[in-house]
């Protein structure tokens, strides 16, 4: 079955291995994509041993949060492609196998939170099972954008109960939900936007409604166990096509380097902003006035040699106003050569943007006495990697800014030539030269 | 036949005479091209058209450029530009970035300019719909006719209000002079501004009153002794702008009515007060010595109404196209007032201002009223000394009597053809004519004025494609003449305007003789100027 919003957009869809299609689809009686969402469900593992597939797999053909058994334990993932940006280990006592857990994922600007139904003191025997927060990865750029969802069912594990809600769902709305396990949805409000149907089996012969953590205790109703290598997943050509998360590298124009010498070592550690930027000019390849799904900024961090080199490395940035965006020394924005990228801060929001911005770095000495001479900070190669919903059609793109403003015909000039050296042929000149009577 | 030789004819093109488009392809002339796209003519031939390159060579951010003129001014030439939002700039240094707007009206889409001793003349308009879905130009309903000084300053209204106070001039007998020192009797004195433009105001004070009342004069009424001086006080400061203020007095008056502003002023001799500042001044003089009138002032627009065109005639400012003004409170003026039932705006009024003083229109006989028949005037040309005003499709000519502008005789040139409001081709950088013709946009074509209408039309040629353009939409073309190298720009109207008209009349200006091409750019071409005699400006907007 395939779940296709109003717009006729495909989010959710169950497909056997071989990509055929099951129907009829399911209609998500919400279409609109938040920047919010939460994804609950029950899953047991019902063998140990090698890592098993995707037992749950989120995301887009760009950032991922990615759910699975590895054999022990559960495992989540977040990702860009295929380059892990973090993750998470959710330790079980061994007395896991055929023991179902539930779990919910939430995902806002603010970032993307695990909570696990743990069970806590003495249960309480009407909700015996809390939802808590085992991890929390804040980000405000790896969006995860909520676009398509997909399970992954395998005989090593089993999944029930999955709701999908197009906003953050309350931890007490949660445990209310897990422990009121009726085959109505829970008592979330609001209500979720989807509930899997395949996850029930007959309810009316569960002797204890309000399940323990161990669900199947004392009741013969399970949970519908999918066939071998059923695959859920939301890769709808159609869709897919006009919704791409593209991937884009930029280079900058120039090839002046990002660097700085204060002359001598200061006495008490100081930053010193590097006075150079660099921008990325349109090449017409990346479309205007979209969001942008993801954005880094890569550099390589070195020195001259020619003495003591700078301790750390950030990133600098100029908004479109021309004004200094410094983030200052944190974490995210630093720049080493184990880990090259820094995040972009959250006001850049539009690809417009990148063409308007400049980008920099400031370099960090620790003080010494005496003062020595410092080498000249360098950072090299800086480079944008960025993604976009995309539609790529193959074919470039003009560079919208650069072809506005004011222009003069100049005498001789076999090209058009616009801002930010942009250059482009005169359009299909019907004669080039032809000197009439010779 | 030998191997290499071709089996036809060649034809031997002598001249190539440049895009055809007219009729059925097949017959085109030997001699043109049914394409001819970026191809510009040169002495016995033809080549790709040269490129473009940024006028502005700083770093500057994208500015959408709506309408650009040649602002001639007394440092040298540079633009004035109308970007997006209502914004108007002046641009004088192409290595810069763009200076701050100097004058900005959200509705503005569009505007007229006319520069006139140095000085930048602007009016805002836009483009209305009526009923039938015909659009049209008029300008901005209540807004008004700007003056700019060419150092980016902000623009401010042209002419200006008489003095404003809340309480009245004030004159009493001074010292005593030795002798003779006025002419006894009552007067009325009253005060005058004087802009940094030059406009004088009407007198005043004026003192403030609830709409729909109307201001009264708070002028000073006094009894000359013949002995004193007259000390003259409370003198209000003017707005900003104000230079100069003046005292302005009556003869004496027998019998005084009660009307102050029925009386005839005059300015004092040395009654000038050279700054904005003083509010007291003694004058002595007397009444023979009144010779300069100033109560022409009183008939002025104190705000001139916002139109579609300016030129000049007879060192005369013309503004055409107005909506109008409808009184307080948006303006102290109400043109609007009285006018025949069923009538909204001043469509068909041409305002002319007094010789030498472009802001100074009289509100009684500075206009030209053109014949009634529901389209609005959308230009004004002069040539051979003989003022034309133009509507959609209709050509009328004046000439200057040498009286008030009112009183000049009308002449209809043509019932079919006219001219939209950038359909005149300026020649060089003044807006007036070096050459014994007009190029004028009619929907019917390029035509070739000379006193009269030439036929056929210039763009006969290309009569196929001329007469797809859309009517609704000729307000957004614009020609301009460079009548140096002999040729002609012409931008286009939606949806072709990343297109223009090339046109090479170096052979003869005539239908048979031009030379046409199709320039084609990667953007929205939308306007276009000449400056430095030949060199195309072209302002854009963006590819889409």
């Amino acid at each position: 079955m395939a779940l296709t919003s109003r717009a006729g957009n495909v989010i959710f869809q169950f497909k056997n291995e071989n990509r055929t299609h099951i129907t009829p689809p399911l209609v998500f009686p919400d279409a609109t994509l938040t920047s919010s969402f939460s994804v609950s469900f029950w899953v047991k593992p019902n063998t140990t041993g090698v890592p098993q597939p995707i037992s749950t797999y989120f995301g887009t053909n760009g950032t991922y949060i990615y759910f699975f058994w590895n054999g022990a334990q559960w495992v989540l993932e977040l990702r860009i492609t295929q380059l892990v940006v973090a993750r998470f280990v959710f330790f079980e006592n061994p007395d896991i196998i055929n023991k179902w857990r539930p779990f919910c994922i939430v995902r806002t600007p603010a970032g993307v939170t695990l909570y696990a139904g743990v069970a806590l003191g003495t249960p309480d025997p009407d909700n015996p099972i809390s939802m808590v927060q085992v991890y929390n990865y804040p980000t405000t750029e790896l969006l995860f954008d909520f676009r398509e969802f997909s399970i992954v069912a395998s005989p090593h594990v089993t999944i029930c109960d999955v709701k999908v809600w197009n906003t953050v769902v309350d931890p007490t709305d949660m445990t209310l939900l897990v422990n009121n396990w009726d085959g109505r949805g829970g008592t979330v409000t609001p209500p979720p936007i989807w509930a899997c149907p395949l996850r029930t089996g007959d309810p009316s012969n569960i002797s204890r409604i309000n399940n323990s953590l161990f669900w199947n205790e004392e009741h013969s109703w399970s949970a519908i166990d999918f066939p071998n290598n059923l695959v859920f997943d939301s890769h709808d050509p159609e869709y897919m096509a006009k919704h791409q998360i593209t991937p884009a590298w930029m280079y900058p124009a120039g090839s002046a380097p990002i660097n700085f010498n204060p002359g001598l070592t200061p006495i008490i550690p100081t930053t010193f902003l590097s006075p150079d930027f660099v921008r990325f000019p349109d090449q017409g390849t990346i479309p205007h006035n979209i969001p942008l799904q993801y954005m880094f900024y890569l550099g390589w961090p070195t020195n001259d040699g020619t003495g003591v080199p700078q301790s750390n490395t950030w990133a600098l940035f100029k908004d479109e106003d021309g004004n200094t965006n410094n983030p200052g020394p944190d974490p995210n924005y630093e720049i080493t050569q184990s880990d090259t990228l820094s995040l972009i801060p959250p006001t850049m929001d539009n690809t417009d943007k990148l063409f308007k911005w400049s980008f920099g770095a400031q370099f960090k000495w620790q003080g010494s006495s005496p003062q020595v001479p410092a080498a000249t900070a360098i950072l090299a190669n800086p480079l944008l990697f960025v993604g976009y919903i995309g539609n790529p059609t193959g074919v470039q793109a003009l560079p919208v800014d650069d072809l506005i403003g004011l222009f003069v015909i100049k005498k001789g000039r076999t090209s058009d030539g616009y801002y930010r050296q942009t250059e482009l042929p005169i359009p299909d000149p019907t004669i080039r030269t032809a000197l009439i009577g010779e | 036949m030998s191997p290499g030789t071709r089996d036809h004819e060649p034809l031997v093109i002598e001249d190539f005479a440049g895009w055809w488009n007219r009729g059925d392809p097949e017959s085109a002339p030997s001699d043109h091209f049914t394409i001819a796209d970026n191809v510009q003519y040169v002495h016995s031939g033809v080549e790709t058209r040269d490129g473009l390159e940024k006028y502005i060579q700083g770093n500057v951010p994208p500015l959408k450029v709506l309408r650009v003129y040649n602002y001639v001014t007394q440092k040298g030439q540079s633009l004035i530009v109308l970007g997006e939002g209502g914004k108007i700039y002046h641009i004088t240094d192409t290595s810069a970035t763009i200076p701050a707007p100097i004058l900005t009206i959200s509705e503005m889409e569009d505007f007229g300019f006319v520069a006139i001793n140095g000085r930048a003349y602007i009016t805002p308009f836009k483009t209305y719909t009526n009923p039938n879905g015909e659009k049209y130009q008029l300008g901005l309903k209540n807004q008004f006719l700007y003056v700019y000084k060419g150092d980016q300053s902000q623009a401010r209204k042209a002419a200006g209000l008489p003095p404003q106070s809340n309480t009245a001039l004030v004159a009493v007998l001074g010292a005593v002079s030795t002798g003779l020192s006025t002419d006894a009797g009552k007067h009325i004195l009253a005060v005058v501004y004087e802009t940094d433009t030059g406009y004088l105001t009407a007198p005043g004070p004026m003192l403030p009153a609830v709409p729909p009342a109307k201001p009264l004069p708070g002028f000073a009424i006094l009894d000359f002794s013949g002995t004193h001086d007259i000390d003259v006080s409370n003198i209000p400061i003017g707005p900003p702008g104000t230079v100069k203020r003046h005292l302005v007095s009556t003869k004496a008056i027998e019998g005084y009515n009660g009307d102050p502003l029925g009386y005839q002023f005059f300015f004092i001799p040395k009654g000038n007060i050279d700054n904005n500042t003083d509010t007291t001044k003694t004058v002595t003089f007397f009444d023979s010595d009144l010779i300069s009138d100033a109560s022409h002032l009183i008939d002025n627009l104190s705000e001139v109404p916002a139109g579609v065109a300016l030129n000049t005639y007879h060192s005369r400012m013309i503004i055409v196209g107005e909506y109008g003004l409808s009184g307080p409170p948006d303006s102290i003026e109400n043109t609007l007032e009285g006018l025949p039932s069923g009538i909204l705006d001043n469509r068909s009024i041409a305002r002319v201002s007094s010789p030498g003083e472009p802001e100074s229109i009289s509100k009684i006989d500075g206009l030209i009223i053109a014949p009634l028949d529901g389209n609005p005037l959308t230009n004004v040309q002069e040539f051979r000394d003989v003022l034309y005003l133009f509507k959609k499709t209709r050509t009328f000519s004046y000439s200057d009597n040498y009286d008030v502008p009112a009183t000049w005789q009308e002449e209809v040139l043509d019932q079919g053809i006219g001219a939209p409001v950038h359909g005149i081709a300026t020649v060089l950088d003044s807006g007036g004519v070096n050459i014994d013709f007009l190029l004028i946009v009619d929907w019917s074509g390029l035509m070739l004025f000379n006193g009269t209408y030439s036929q056929p039309e210039m763009s006969w040629k290309i009569e196929d494609f001329w007469r797809s353009m859309d009517r609704n939409l000729f307000n957004q073309i614009q020609v301009v003449n460079d009548s140096i190298n002999k040729k002609i720009w012409i931008t286009l109207p939606d949806p072709l305007n990343k297109m223009m008209l090339h046109a090479n009349y170096a052979n003869g200006m005539n239908a048979k003789e031009i030379r046409w091409a199709r320039w084609i750019f990667d953007m929205k071409a939308l306007t276009i100027a000449l400056i430095e005699t030949d060199r195309l400006v072209i302002g854009t907007s963006g590819v889409s």
